[in-house]
């Protein structure tokens, strides 16, 4: 009754119906010997409590999940901060190649140089945009980013001696990881009432 | 575990749906305090790294300490399910926090959905060890790749994906044989554990069938003779 209602979906523990499940993808039966190594002390002794659905109540659940999200393919999405800036469809698509999405993090450099390739060239294309000598890539995520920003600012001034600047300015109305950026590198945050 | 004040578990997921839950770990069943893991094995693509996500889990009387945001299960006014970002003004958004190191924030884009439907499409309820058995080809492939001359396991504990091989000549030119097959073989260990001497990671999980394993452990065997005779 309440599945089909508009604005609303059942969690899917709720679709649960004992012995349904994607049974094609399943081994008939599990041979003894796949488990056979593990000590029978450290085998679970009651099959964990997940839902049991068929792979289209599984999809069906996640697509109407999806529509239930404000999202930019349905609506205006004037926001640009954190996670919610715009990837065009096109970068997206490439960024999903199997070729990307298949490489092992520490495959040898050798089997990774189209990525590397990328990797290079984005560089590259952020130094002229940014005027600058030098571009790490390492930070992985915007916090990570203002926080290996802090760091350099911070090892650049003790670099040259000056220990003295050992405040950081963040406005009140700053994201929660500014002010969590300036304790991290040890810097006071000027103007706070503590 | 006996004694410990604090238990930290770090686990595989998909592990999970044979082992004892961390939860209930120790001859007492009181358990690991915290548990966490990396999301990856349930279904994000290895994309070079990242972005990934990771999973924090403890017992509820720690749930007001964890960082970063929490997701709230409740119902609106007309019964319904809903759910909401938890503590989120008191704790990551708000810049009151003063010699707090904390410094996680954002959930990673990767996991989002895919990780969930890996789990429920592939490991329902009591199929959940069933579906387990691809990543526990072990039972299979562990047999058939020590078996091979040349090689040897470095450790006689049991294992759940993956696991270490030993050679008697550098892992290198073993490596270079198996990828002119096209396959890439494993993980050199020497730089990262050169006490383990000439050793190799492999690893073996739902992404690998039957006749890919075969291949590789055909495909190492020549490689080791190959690099033996040359």
């Amino acid at each position: 009754m309440r599945t089909h209602e508009k604005n609303h979906e059942k969690v899917i523990f709720e679709y649960s119906h004992p012995g349904r499940g994607a049974m094609d993808q399943w081994p008939r039966e599990l041979p003894a010997s796949a488990t056979s190594d593990l000590p029978q002390q450290l085998r679970r002794t009651r099959p964990p409590a997940l839902p049991e659905v068929s792979e289209l109540e599984t999809v069906r659940h996640f697509t109407r999940l999806s529509h239930l999200n404000f999202s930019i393919d349905t609506h205006f999405y004037p926001l640009g901060s954190c996670t919610m800036k715009y990837n065009p469809k096109a970068c997206n698509q490439y960024a999903m190649l199997p070729e990307f999405l298949g490489r092992h993090p520490l495959a040898p450099e050798s089997h990774g140089q189209g990525f590397l390739a990328c990797m290079y060239e984005l560089q590259e294309m952020l130094k002229e945009v940014t005027g600058m000598q030098g571009v790490a890539l390492s930070p992985m995520a915007g916090a990570h980013g203002e926080f290996a920003g802090v760091a350099m600012i911070r090892a650049y001034h003790r670099a040259r001696g000056d220990l003295a600047r050992n405040e950081i300015i963040v406005p009140e109305a700053a994201h929660g990881t500014n002010p969590g950026d300036g304790d991290n590198v040890r810097l006071r945050r000027a103007g706070d009432p503590r | 575990m006996r004694g410990a004040f604090f238990v930290i578990a770090v686990v595989n997921p998909t592990s999970l749906a044979l082992l004892r839950p961390p939860g209930e770990w120790g001859s007492n069943g009181k358990g690991a305090d915290i548990v966490v893991g990396d999301g990856q094995p349930l279904g994000v693509p290895l994309s070079s790294g990242g972005p990934y996500f990771g999973f924090m889990t403890t017992r509820m009387e720690y749930v007001r300490q964890m960082p970063g945001r929490i997701v709230g299960r409740t119902l609106d006014l007309a019964g319904r399910d809903g759910f909401t970002p938890d503590f989120t003004g008191s704790r990551a958004a708000h810049p009151a926090r003063q010699g707090d190191l904390q410094h996680l924030y954002q959930p990673g884009p990767a996991g989002d959905g895919g990780h969930d439907l890996h789990v429920v499409d592939g490991a329902c309820g009591p199929g959940a060890d069933r579906c387990c058995f691809p990543t526990r080809a072990p039972g299979t492939w562990w047999a058939a790749l020590t078996a091979v001359k040349g090689v040897r396991r470095a450790f006689a504990a049991p294992f759940f994906h993956e696991a270490v091989v030993q050679f008697d000549r550098p892992v290198g030119p073993i490596l270079t044989a198996l990828a002119s097959q096209g396959i890439l073989g494993g993980l050199d260990l020497a730089e990262l554990y050169p006490e383990l001497g000439y050793a190799l990671l492999v690893c073996a999980t739902e992404t690998k069938t039957q006749s890919d394993i075969n291949s590789y452990v055909t495909a190492l065997g020549e490689a080791v003779q190959a690099v033996r005779a040359a």
